[in-house]
């Protein structure tokens, strides 16, 4: 169900919901926290959807902000929908239009609006935020989500992520990493326990999942770590190979698709003695990293060595070709 | 220094680089390893045990060597097992079937047919596994599910030492996993783990208890030692008594064979129950490692008093035929394989004590029955009145006791009770509940208790498993009991589909007290 509220003000949009509630007998308290999400009008759907796979198993208030690009400079109109019941998840979906003015102090636009006392995350699907909403939400936010995957140009998005981020923040680079992790700290379990000589991860240009992968491993195995660009199109990383001192293990995503067309989820498994067989490594979705992030909620200080090593900053330093 | 033994020292203080302790995203995978399930045929492995093989997969924490072996009777090849296995996990799994995720993980399963009995079986077994630490890349690393009547956990262990299934390297594990009753009194527990223990070590044997693997059980702990709020009232001071109750809204089914001579108090209080109360009775552990945690555990099971007078607070009761809502049931009597004279109890109540500074005062009631009002699990604190009460109708009517409720299954969550003023000009005070939602403030796909514990055996991760010293001491609470009650005939009947016999309502009544309605 969608209520429409044009030309409103945030004491109404709160004063709607408020009714919502007790018409229908609800309680808000089963909602753990709000979710902001900043995103274009053509991504909004997209990303509301995401959202709301991710509030089935964290029910949350999603407040969506939408720039409107197409209201007068000094125009301070607010347009607003609230979208309830079964089809939005577990959670209430709060959409705001906002005209240019409104645009530069979204923090007191929220807080109206904001559960109580329950933590508030911000993700920005897609791209790097602009400066201005990034950094002022972040006195009220317990996490910053941002997504450089689609981003342009990767390298002033990852010098804004070095900068700009707080040690609570992620960009979901990261989190698309973290069945791959697993994967191969279960690698080096197989014995024999042999010392790595080196390592080498391949995967695509632009994509600062290999870059966070490669940067991971050279600050945990110190060892000489390659990084090599994929020729053909395909995912985020193709394939990590270590040399051990019996030989090469590695693990190389599988291009095969399945009857639906879809890149299979399988790796192949390579080891010293003969080994060659796959295994199973599931792709991750937008949803199920956002998920991954609502359940932390907090610092990881291993994306943050890995973010803001040597490593990255050498790449950075060696020319536009490997970014 | 020669190159062999560079590589054991090598091997010998070994850890992985890439395993960092503030690396708290990764996810926990397991070792390489097989898994031998006997009595794979059974509603345990196909209902629970497969679709948690396949979620675990699913779900990524399934290491990239990962074999299983389905040892039965039946003339199957390994392609008719996969067959039949994939029909059970396909209607039983959690998380969503992948054909792809499927197809990868049983090309490492395998069957070998055979009786326990049959020592060729268990050689051609070893053939099988040792194929499949070749094939998988499993390491040597074993897990047997001893899915089967404990009679004969005895037979099978000796086969597999016979067959020197249990001999392994140096760096790999073996581990069995045996499931409840883990004997039915105390010698015959010690028995059994005599036997385990003699082809597998202590340290290799892991008891599952499925209660121990469910979210809200581990939440009680979560809930009792991270919160300020909790830790001040838990105690005799503002607790009256505590009720731990466990209903189920079906007979026996096709059990009997299992169920009678048996009874509801072997079958769940002497495990399920009695760690409840462990849980919910114990002392902050110094941590959460599972020898911290039995030591506290083990506390408590020694500090449970018995009452006095048996015949006054314990109660039993078998079901007689009625109707299950709109169901018409027959009584316990009746089922097919019960004896007409059975004097096996399908309800039990009794009261315990626990002598310890904490709960000195403090009764715990414990009931547990078949065909009763409906399925449900909690543990209930009722808090003692308030001395002196302000308002009137605290003191005419049955309010202000306030209740704090661990609902454990169905719809987990917590309900708090306490009295509030009724919207008037007079002053009335009526019990109001509050409630948290388990389901509803987080996930919906919380992993099945199965799936926990199986991990957790693959990662020789032992917290939420009860060690045989807690095995012993609960079924040194329940002996006595049993004796009791095998002197006293028949159980006394009550109505399918109702609360219990009589005589469990009289005991909360000698005490002046009344059980909830769950």
């Amino acid at each position: 169900m969608i209520i429409k509220l044009e030309n409103t003000t945030t004491h109404d949009i709160a004063m709607q919901l408020t009714s919502l509630y007790e018409e229908r007998g609800e309680v808000t308290t089963g909602r753990v926290f709000t979710l902001l999400i900043e995103c274009s009008e053509q991504d909004l759907e997209q990303s509301l959807h995401e959202a709301n796979i991710a509030s089935s198993s964290h029910p949350c208030r999603i407040i969506a902000l939408v720039p409107d690009m197409n209201a007068p400079e000094q125009s301070t109109q607010l347009d607003a929908e609230i979208h309830y019941g079964t089809d939005v998840g577990a959670g209430d979906v709060i959409i705001l239009h906002i005209p240019g003015q409104l645009i530069h102090h979204i923090d007191t636009l929220v807080i109206p609006l904001l559960l109580a006392d329950t933590p508030i995350v911000s993700w920005w699907p897609g791209i790097f935020p602009d400066k201005s909403s990034y950094d002022s939400i972040e006195r009220m936010v317990a996490t910053r989500i941002t997504d450089v995957e689609r981003t342009t140009d990767l390298r002033t998005a990852l010098y804004d992520l070095q900068k700009k981020s707080s040690p609570r923040d992620v960009d979901l680079s990261w989190t698309r990493l973290t069945f791959w992790r697993g994967a191969l700290v279960s690698l080096l379990d197989l014995p024999p326990h042999l010392p790595l000589k080196e390592c080498t991860v391949t995967g695509q240009k632009q994509s600062l999942s290999t870059l966070l992968l490669a940067s991971w491993l050279q600050e945990t195995l110190h060892c000489p770590i390659h990084l090599k660009w994929e020729t053909v199109p395909g995912h985020h990383i193709s394939s990590v190979r270590f040399l051990r001192e019996d030989g090469v293990i590695s693990l190389s995503r599988e291009t095969n698709k399945n009857s639906d067309n879809v890149l299979t989820d399988q790796v192949r498994l390579r080891l010293p003695n003969n080994t060659n067989r796959l295994v199973s490594l599931p792709h991750r979705n937008i949803a199920d990293c956002l998920s991954e992030e609502l359940s932390r909620m907090k610092a990881d200080p291993v994306y943050h060595k890995a973010l803001n090593s040597y490593f990255i900053q050498q790449v950075l330093q060696q020319g536009t070709d490997l970014l | 220094m020669t190159k062999p033994e560079q590589e054991e020292t090598i091997t010998s203080t070994w850890s992985n680089p890439l395993r960092v302790p503030c690396d708290l995203r990764l996810p926990r995978i397991a070792d390489p390893c097989t898994l031998v399930i006997f009595g794979v045929t059974g509603d345990l492995a196909r209902k629970k045990l497969l679709p948690a093989i396949y979620d675990l997969a699913n779900r990524g924490l399934l290491p990239p060597g990962f074999g299983l072996i389905g040892f039965g009777r039946r003339e199957w090849s390994d392609d008719d097992f996969k067959q039949w296995a994939q029909s059970y996990i396909q209607e039983h799994c959690r998380t969503p079937f992948h054909q792809s995720t499927w197809e990868q993980l049983s090309h490492g399963f395998y069957f070998v047919q055979g009786t326990f009995d049959d020592f060729n079986a268990f050689v051609r077994l070893k053939q099988r596994v040792l194929t499949v630490d070749h094939e998988c890349g499993t390491y040597s690393n074993h897990a047997f599910y001893m899915s089967i009547p404990p009679r004969a956990f005895s037979l099978v262990s000796h086969q597999l030492a016979a067959a020197e299934l249990t001999k392994h390297p140096s760096d790999t594990w073996q581990r069995v996993i045996i499931e409840k009753p883990f004997g039915h009194d105390l010698a015959s527990a010690q028995e059994l783990d005599k036997t385990v223990t003699s082809v597998f070590g202590a340290e290799s044997i892991f008891r599952i208890d499925h209660y121990l693997g469910k979210e809200t059980v581990q939440n009680l702990l979560a809930l009792r030692f991270t919160n300020m709020l909790f830790e001040p009232i838990w105690n005799s001071h503002y607790v009256d008594h505590v009720q731990i109750t466990m209903a189920e809204d079906f007979g026996i089914g096709s059990r009997a064979g299992y169920y009678d001579g048996v009874g509801a108090a072997r079958d769940v209080i002497q495990n399920h129950l009695l760690q409840l109360l462990t849980l919910t009775a114990m002392e902050k552990p110094a941590s959460f490692t599972s020898q911290d945690l039995s030591k506290e555990k083990i506390n408590v099971l020694s500090a449970v008093r018995l009452p006095q007078d048996l015949a006054r607070y314990t109660a039993r009761g078998q079901y007689s035929a009625g109707w299950q809502g709109q169901e018409a049931v027959c009584g316990y009597l009746n089922e097919d394989g019960v004896s007409p004279e059975s004097t096996t109890e399908t309800y039990a109540a009794l009261r315990l004590d626990i002598d310890t500074p904490r709960w000195n005062g403090t009764p715990f009631y414990l009931r547990a029955g078949k065909r009763l009002g409906k399925r449900v699990t909690e543990i209930a604190m009722i808090f003692k009145q308030i001395p002196q009460p302000l308002f009137d109708s605290v003191v005419e009517g049955n309010v202000g006791h306030n209740a704090l409720v661990f609902r454990i299954q169905p719809n987990e969550g917590i309900t708090l009770r306490f009295g509030s003023k009724v919207p008037g000009s007079r002053i009335d005070i009526r019990d109001v509940n509050m409630d948290f939602n388990y389901g509803q403030a987080f996930t919906e796909d919380s992993p099945e208790a199965y799936e926990r514990l199986i991990l957790d055996v693959f990662l020789g991760d032992a917290p939420l498993f009860p060690t045989s010293q807690e095995v012993d001491l609960s079924w040194k609470i329940l002996d006595p009991i049993e004796q009791f009650w095998a002197s006293q005939g028949q159980p006394e009947q009550y109505r399918s589909g109702t609360w219990g016999p009589h005589s469990a309502d009289m005991l909360m009544m000698n005490d002046n007290r009344a059980w909830r309605m769950p």
